[in-house]
């Protein structure tokens, strides 16, 4: 005689990390040792003789609901939220430096080598802009599509350490300048041999503007997450 | 459907840090398992909401008084447990000293035997 619809267990606590999940204050790791403490204490409610419907309503009552964990979290800790994000803004920022660095290096080759001397100020400004945006909304065409779960896999990997994020955001910067100082000199070699005095100030100049860029990289290392250690210390 | 804290809400959140940290000291745990410990020892007065423990967790871990590792539990179940790191161990110290303080304070006023620091 069931007459009514079976309770479905994991459906619940599927939906239940759903509604954790969309809480901007509780970190994946958090929502996963959240979802354990859950089932522990499904677990001990049902040795103590309660259905599966029942343990699973009165151990969601008592972790609390998922939006008042999150405000308890932001409580404990209000800075946090506060220094992922400044974490993500310092990182599109070097990606925007390095990706104008390299955009504006490649376009001034391009100019220089393929093109005529002179070209109109409007034609020469629509095709720094497709220079500039058409890679970028490529990218961002093929992580909508969900092409890229590769390159993120080894994206990802960069983000394992404090070292490893740094040394990748300083060889980034001091290449993409690079590239630019050896544009400036190309575009400038055009129009006639340089003297070593210019080749000198030119290479200055460019490599004083990484100093930016390179306050930025070391802003990334400071502002990133630390990890907890993974072996435990012997205290 | 379970009991409200018969400790006053400051005094709660005040005793967590030295009770998490004892409770470590003895040897790693997780969430679950410090709640349920408390509730024995203090015999049901001290009754922790479940969303409470975590952040305070992390504040500790934050501050460098506790590590975290997730581990297979005997039941095959991932958990995360908590220990004491040596930072950990000096602060718990200066919390026992400062409590005992407290605690002997008042005894004399009772006229309760003081306990040894």
């Amino acid at each position: 005689m069931e007459n009514q619809t079976r309770f479905d267990l994991n459906a619940a606590i599927q939906n239940w990390q759903q509604e954790l999940a969309a809480q901007s204050n509780l970190t994946p790791d958090v929502q996963r040792e959240l979802e354990t403490h859950l089932r522990d204490s499904i677990t001990e409610l049902r040795q103590r003789g309660l259905n599966d419907e029942e343990s699973f309503w009165l151990a969601r009552r008592r972790v609390g609901q998922p939006k008042q964990l999150g405000e308890e979290f932001l409580k404990a800790d209000p800075a946090k939220v506060w220094h992922e994000r400044a974490f993500w803004i310092v990182a599109f920022l070097i990606v925007f430096q390095i990706w104008g660095a390299v955009s504006t290096s490649l376009f001034a080759i391009f100019t220089a080598s393929s093109l005529p001397n002179y070209l109109p100020p409007s034609i020469n400004f629509v095709l720094r802009m497709l220079f500039y945006v058409l890679p970028v909304v490529w990218v961002m065409a093929l992580v909508a599509g969900g092409r890229m779960t590769r390159q993120f896999a080894m994206i990802s990997l960069l983000f394992h350490s404090q070292l490893r994020l740094g040394s990748a955001g300083v060889l980034l910067v001091i290449v993409s300048r690079f590239l630019q100082g050896t544009a400036t000199w190309w575009q400038l070699r055009t129009t006639g041999p340089i003297a070593m005095s210019g080749t000198i100030q030119i290479w200055y100049f460019t490599l004083s503007t990484a100093i930016i860029p390179l306050t930025l990289v070391a802003l990334l290392v400071w502002l990133m997450p630390t990890r907890a250690p993974v072996k435990p210390k012997t205290a | 459907m379970y009991k409200a804290a018969m400790l006053a809400k400051d005094l709660v959140a005040a005793s967590s840090k030295p009770l998490v940290l004892s409770i470590l000291a003895g040897r790693e745990s997780y969430g679950y398992e410090i709640i349920q410990k408390v509730r024995e020892l203090s015999g049901g007065q001290i009754e922790w909401s479940d969303g409470m423990l975590y952040p305070v967790l992390h504040r500790l871990e934050r501050d460098g008084l506790i590590d975290s590792e997730w581990k297979e539990a005997d039941t095959g179940r991932e958990r995360k447990y908590y220990y004491l790191s040596s930072n950990g161990r000096r602060a718990l110290k200066t919390e026992r000293q400062q409590w005992l303080t407290v605690h002997n304070t008042l005894s004399k006023l009772w006229k309760i035997k003081p306990v040894s620091i």
